[in-house]
C-alpha cells in the first residue's frame, strides 16, 4: 500500500509540474502582448512598459519560468496584477465557497443517486425503473446552464421558495444552506441521472453472478444478499466515478456561480480571464487541477480499500 | 438403500420462457435420494443436467417455470412452499455447491465472514459468535485448509480454486445439510485436485451420512463416486440403474454411446464411437423418443410414440427396444455402433520416421525477468516465473507425441515457444534440421500450426468461414492452383459445404473446433500443436474430434504435440507420453510402456487419478498426490516434485534429479525410481 501511494504521489507531481508548466507558458502562447492585453488599446508605451516590468515581462523567458516554479515551491502564487492582492489570498477567500458549492452538489448527487438506483434495481421493469430510464436522458443531456437557469426561474423568481443570488456568509448557516441548495441541485441533476442507470446495471449484473446464486443455495436471506452481498460489489465501479465526479462538479461550479451570482473560484477565473489577469489564471487553474488529482488518488485508494483483489494485483505490480 | 428417500421428486416438469418460445428443460422427471447415498447424474450439455440440479433447491433462474410435479423433502413438498420456508430448507437441510469454485465465493468478503453468514441464516437470534468460530474452525480444518482459524480472514482471490472449492464444502459441512447437490464440482479442476475433492465427498458421506447428487458429464468420476445414476437426454430420465449394472451393462442405447464414446488406453487401436447428430432443441423435440434419430437401434415406432419407463433392476429404461425379459437376448452389444464398424486402425500400422522433425535443446522460457538497468534495480527480491525450465525434447516425423502435467506446469508455453509465437528465454529449436533463427519466420509459419484451445475465440467473429479457411493462403500468397477448395478443406474435417456461409457464433463446439483444425491443415504444415483439443466438448463431439485427428494423421502422415491435461487421450492417441512438472520433464517414454511402469512417482499418481470407465479399470488403487503444485516463480530446490512425494528423502530435497533410462526410450527424473518400482512389484 505504502509502496503504491508513493508510485502515486510521484505521479501527481509529474502532473502538477507538467500542469504548472503550461500554465506559466501559457502567457506567450496566447496571441498579442499581455500587457496592452491588461491596460487596453490606448495605453501608452511608458505606461505598458512599466506594467511588462511589473508583470516580470521584461525578463528572459526561463527566468519567469524559475520565478514562477520558485514562488510556487514557497505558496506565494505572484500577485493580481489589478488589484494588488496577492493571488493566494483571493483563492483563499473564493474556495470556501466553492468547495462548499462542490461539497454540497456531491452529498446531494450520492443521496439521491445511490438509492434510485437499488430502488431501480429492486424492480427492474417497474414504473420507477421506466420513469428513471426516461428522466436520466434529460438530466444526463442538459447541461449545467440550462438546469440552473430552469430552477432558477422556477423555484426562485416563480415559486420564491429559495434566494436567487449570492453565496451568503458562513455566520449565517441557515441563509447560507438555503443558498446553495438551488446550485447544488443544478449540479447533482446529471448525477441523478446517471448515477441509478450505472448502479442498476452493476446491481443486475452481480446479482446474476455464481456467488449469490450459491449464497443462496446456502439459504442467506434476501435481504442480506442484496443489501450487504450485491450491494457491495455493486457501487465498487462507482467509487471509481468518485474523481469523475469533483471534477465535473468543479468545472460545473464556473457556471453556477455565474449564474446564481455567487462568489468562488468559478466567478473568480472569469473575471481574471475577462481582465487577462495571468497570476489570477494561473492560480485558479492550478487550483483546480491540484484538487482533480487528489480527488483521483482518492478515488483509487478507496477502491482498493473496498477490493480486496485489487489489492493484491498492486502487490504484484509493486513486489511488496 | 431400503431407507424411506430423503427426497422424492415426481413427474417435474421445467420450462424456459425465452422470447415467447417455450423450451421443454424438464419433462416427467422422477428422482429419489435416500439418506446416505450418492446418486449420480449424466448427460451432454443441454438435456438438462445443472437445471434439475438447481430445481432440487427450487433456484431456477427467472424465467423457468415449474408446471408440474412434487419434490418432497423430509415430508414437505419444496414446490409449494413459501420463499421464507424455502430459505430455511436451502443449506441446512440440502446444499449446494457450484462448478466454478472461482465463482461461487463473494469476492469481497472476508471467507470467515460469509461462512458466518451461512451460520446466522440458519440459527435462531442469539447464537453465540463464540460457537460459531469454533464449528468454522472445525469444518474448515476437515476439508484440510490448514491454518484454519487464521484464514478465516482471509479473501477468497487468497485461495486456489480447489481449495475455494474446499471452502464451499466447509460451508456446507457447517450447516450440516442432510443432501449436498453437487453441480460439476470438480469439472474446472485438475486431476490432482479432482481427485482430493472426490476423497472429500466420500468422506463427507462416511462421517456425517450426507446423501450427495453428483451432477457431471465425466462419467469416469461417476463411476467412481456414485452408488446410483440417472443418465438425462432431451430433458428425460432415459435410464436409472446401479453404478456398477449401468457401466458393465447399460441398457440404453444412449447411455451405451455415451460410455463408448470415452477414449481410454484399452480403446487405442479402435475408432471410437460416436453419436450422429445433436441433442434436439428443447423448443422442437421429435414426437416419439427424443434419441430416435441419433440411435442406431431406432425402429419405426421410436420416432412416433415416446416410450415409458421400463422397470429394470436397478431402476427403468426409457426405450421401446428393451425387453426385460430377454435382458440376454436383445443386448446391444449384439449390434454395434456403426462407428465401430470402420477400418480398425493400429497405432503401429505406421511407425513415426527416425528423423527427427522438431528437437528443442535446453529451453528455458521465464516471465517476468527484469530487463534493463532499472528493472533490475526495482526487482532485486523478485525472481522471475520459471514457466519452462530445461527440456530437451525431440519429436521425429509422424510422431504424435501427448504432454501431460497440471495446470500450471508450463505445458502450453512450451507448445507456444516450439511454434516460436513466444521467444524462448534460452535453448535452441532445431526445425527440420535446421536452426530455428535461420528459418525465416514466414516460412516457418507455413509448416508449423496450432490448433487452439477455445476454437471460438480463436476464429474472428466476423468472418464467414469460407473466408477463414482460406485466410492462410491469403497471408502466404498462395497461388490459386495450390490452394485446396472451401469445400474441399470442409470435406476433409467432416463438414457439410453450406457452413461455408455461417459466422463461428452459428457453429456448435465441434463444428467449430473443426474449422479449427481445417485452417490449421490448409497449409498442410508438417507439426501440429493440438492445446487440449476436446476441452469443453461433450463426449461425443469429443471422440468424433479424435477420430477426425487420428484419421488425419495416419493419412497425411502429421506431427502432433497434444498438449492436454486428459490422460485418457493420451492414452488413446499418442506414441509417446511427456509428463510435465514445473517446467521440466519428469518422465517421457513410450506410451505403453509409461503406462505400464510409470517410474516418476508423479506420473504413477497421475495415471492411477485418471478416471476409467472400463470395469476392470474402475477400482484400481489411487495414489492421491497431495497439496497443490507450487508456484513456478520459486519452485522447490532440489527435485522439484519432493514437496508432495511421498518417496521425498534428503537427497531430493539438495539434489535435483536429471533425466536417466529406465527403459527402451523411456527415461525418467527421480533418483529412486528403482527402489520405488521393486516396491511395487
Amino acid at each position: 500500500m505504502a509502496g503504491y501511494l508513493l508510485k502515486r504521489l510521484g505521479g501527481a507531481v509529474v502532473v502538477l509540474f507538467l500542469t504548472a508548466l503550461l500554465l506559466a507558458a501559457a502567457v506567450h502562447l496566447v496571441p498579442g502582448d499581455p500587457a496592452r492585453a491588461v491596460l487596453g488599446a490606448h495605453a501608452t508605451p511608458e505606461l505598458i512598459a512599466q506594467i511588462r516590468i511589473k508583470m516580470g515581462l521584461d525578463k528572459p523567458v526561463a527566468m519567469q519560468l524559475w520565478d514562477f516554479f520558485s514562488g510556487l515551491l514557497r505558496g506565494d502564487l505572484g500577485t493580481d496584477f489589478v488589484g494588488g492582492v496577492p493571488v493566494t489570498t483571493l483563492i483563499g477567500e473564493a474556495l470556501a465557497d466553492t468547495l462548499a458549492l462542490a461539497l454540497a452538489s456531491m452529498i446531494l448527487a450520492v443521496a439521491g443517486g445511490i438509492p434510485l438506483g437499488i430502488a431501480v434495481a429492486r424492480r427492474p421493469g417497474g414504473v420507477l425503473d421506466r420513469l428513471t430510464h426516461a428522466l436520466s436522458m434529460v438530466f444526463v443531456s442538459a447541461p449545467v446552464y440550462v438546469t440552473s437557469l430552469i430552477l432558477l426561474l422556477i423555484f426562485a423568481v416563480k415559486l420564491r421558495y429559495l434566494p436567487a443570488m449570492g453565496a451568503g456568509q458562513f455566520s449565517d448557516p441557515i441563509n447560507y444552506i438555503s443558498r446553495l441548495i438551488l446550485p447544488a441541485t443544478a449540479l447533482a441533476l446529471f448525477w441523478w441521472g446517471y448515477l441509478p442507470r450505472i448502479l442498476r446495471a452493476t446491481m443486475l449484473d452481480v446479482l446474476g453472478t455464481q456467488y449469490i446464486r450459491s449464497a443462496r443455495a446456502f439459504g442467506f436471506r434476501e435481504n442480506v444478499i442484496f443489501y450487504r452481498y450485491a450491494l457491495r460489489n455493486a457501487v465498487l465501479p462507482i467509487v471509481a466515478l468518485f474523481g469523475l465526479m469533483v471534477g465535473y462538479s468543479l468545472t460545473g461550479t464556473v457556471f453556477a456561480e455565474t449564474i446564481f451570482g455567487r462568489s468562488g473560484l468559478g466567478t473568480l477565473a472569469l473575471s481574471a480571464i475577462d481582465q487577462r489577469n495571468w497570476p489570477v489564471i494561473r492560480g485558479v487553474v492550478f487550483t483546480y487541477a491540484l484538487f482533480f488529482i487528489c480527488a483521483n488518488i482518492l478515488a483509487d485508494l478507496s477502491y482498493r480499500v473496498l477490493d480486496p483483489r485489487v489489492r493484491l494485483s498492486e502487490e504484484f505490480e509493486t513486489g511488496v | 438403500m431400503s431407507d424411506k428417500p430423503l427426497l422424492d421428486i415426481k413427474g417435474l416438469d421445467v420450462s424456459y420462457h425465452l422470447d415467447g418460445d417455450v423450451y421443454a428443460a424438464l419433462r416427467d422427471i422422477g428422482l429419489t435420494v435416500t439418506p446416505g447415498e450418492i446418486v449420480g447424474v449424466v448427460g451432454e450439455s443441454g438435456c438438462g443436467k445443472s437445471t434439475l440440479s438447481a430445481s432440487l433447491l427450487r433456484l431456477l433462474p427467472g424465467n423457468a417455470e415449474i408446471d408440474r410435479g412434487e419434490a418432497w423433502l423430509k415430508g414437505r413438498d419444496m414446490l409449494r412452499l413459501g420463499e421464507e420456508e424455502l430459505r430455511r430448507l436451502r443449506g441446512r437441510d440440502i446444499a449446494m455447491i457450484f462448478q466454478d469454485p472461482m465463482q461461487s465465493l463473494n469476492p469481497t468478503f472476508r471467507i470467515g465472514s460469509q461462512m458466518a453468514e451461512a451460520w446466522r441464516s440458519h440459527q435462531a437470534r442469539g447464537a453465540k459468535f463464540a460457537d460459531f468460530h469454533g464449528e468454522a474452525v472445525k469444518a474448515l480444518t476437515s476439508v484440510g485448509i490448514p491454518d484454519a482459524a487464521e484464514r478465516m480472514a482471509s479473501y477468497p482471490h487468497e485461495f486456489s480454486g480447489g481449495m475455494r472449492q474446499r471452502i464451499s464444502i466447509a460451508t456446507a459441512l457447517l450447516l450440516q445439510p442432510s443432501i449436498l447437490v453437487a453441480d460439476e464440482p470438480t469439472s474446472a479442476l485438475d486431476v490432482t485436485l479432482e481427485a482430493q475433492i472426490l476423497e472429500l465427498l466420500k468422506q463427507l458421506r462416511e462421517d456425517h451420512g450426507t446423501a450427495i447428487v453428483y451432477v457431471s458429464h465425466d462419467l469416469g468420476t461417476v463411476a467412481e463416486l456414485c452408488d446410483r445414476v440417472i443418465v438425462m437426454y432431451a430433458g428425460r430420465v432415459v435410464e436409472e440403474n446401479d453404478a456398477a449394472a449401468l457401466f458393465d451393462n447399460p441398457s440404453h442405447p444412449y447411455t451405451r454411446a455415451l460410455i463408448d464414446c470415452i477414449p481410454s488406453r484399452t480403446r487405442r487401436g479402435a475408432a471410437l464411437a460416436t453419436i450422429p447428430g445433436r441433442v434436439p432443441s428443447l423448443s422442437a423435440l421429435p414426437p416419439g423418443c427424443k434419441f430416435a434419430e441419433r440411435c442406431t437401434m431406432a425402429r419405426g415406432i421410436c420416432s412416433e410414440e415416446e416410450p415409458g419407463l421400463v422397470p429394470q433392476a436397478g431402476g427403468g429404461v426409457r426405450c421401446h427396444m428393451f425387453d426385460p425379459a430377454k435382458a440376454e437376448a436383445w443386448r446391444i452389444g449384439d449390434q454395434a455402433p456403426e462407428s465401430v464398424a470402420a477400418p480398425p486402425f493400429k497405432v503401429s500400422v505406421k511407425e513415426p520416421e527416425r528423423e527427427a522433425l522438431i528437437e528443442v535443446r535446453d529451453l528455458r522460457k521465464h516471465f517476468g525477468e527484469a530487463t534493463g538497468f532499472v528493472g533490475r534495480l526495482l526487482s532485486v527480491a523478485r525472481p522471475p516465473v520459471r514457466a519452462i525450465d530445461g527440456i530437451n525434447l525431440t519429436i521425429r516425423r509422424g510422431e504424435v507425441v501427448g504432454l501431460v502435467g497440471e495446470s500450471g506446469s508450463g505445458k502450453t508455453t512450451l507448445g507456444e515457444v516450439m511454434l516460436r509465437l513466444q521467444a524462448a528465454t534460452s535453448g535452441g529449436i532445431t526445425f527440420a534440421g535446421k536452426d530455428l533463427r535461420q528459418i525465416p519466420e514466414r516460412d516457418f509459419r507455413r509448416r508449423v500450426q496450432m490448433i487452439f484451445q477455445d476454437p471460438q475465440a480463436s476464429l474472428s467473429p466476423r468472418q464467414r468461414v469460407a473466408a477463414l479457411l482460406t485466410e492462410p493462403y491469403r497471408i502466404h500468397g498462395i497461388a490459386a492452383e495450390e490452394q485446396q477448395s472451401v469445400d474441399a478443406l470442409l470435406a476433409m474435417v467432416g463438414l457439410s459445404a453450406d457452413l461455408a456461409a455461417k459466422f463461428p457464433h452459428q457453429l456448435s463446439g465441434g463444428q467449430a473446433r473443426r474449422v479449427g483444425i481445417a485452417r490449421a491443415l490448409a497449409l498442410k504444415p508438417d507439426f501440429i500443436v493440438a492445446d487440449e483439443p476436446t476441452a469443453g466438448l461433450d463426449v461425443s463431439a469429443a471422440s468424433a474430434i479424435l477420430n477426425l485427428m487420428r484419421d488425419l494423421q495416419q493419412e497425411l502422415g502429421l506431427t502432433f504435440l497434444i498438449i492436454t491435461h486428459n490422460i485418457n487421450l493420451i492414452a488413446y492417441m499418442a506414441h509417446r507420453i511427456a509428463v510435465m512438472y514445473l517446467g521440466q520433464i519428469v518422465e517421457i517414454g513410450p506410451t505403453e510402456a509409461v503406462f505400464d511402469r510409470p517410474a516418476h512417482p508423479y506420473s504413477a499418481s497421475l495415471l492411477s487419478l485418471t478416471s476409467q470407465i472400463d470395469a476392470p479399470e474402475r477400482k484400481r488403487g489411487r495414489l492421491l498426490v497431495p497439496g497443490e503444485i507450487p508456484s513456478p516463480r520459486n519452485p522447490p530446490a532440489g527435485c522439484r516434485f519432493h514437496t508432495r512425494c511421498v518417496h521425498a528423502s534428503e537427497r531430493c530435497r539438495s539434489e535435483a534429479p536429471t533425466l536417466e533410462t529406465a527403459g527402451h526410450g523411456h527415461e525418467v527424473a527421480c533418483h529412486f525410481w528403482r527402489h520405488i518400482d521393486q516396491e511395487k512389484s
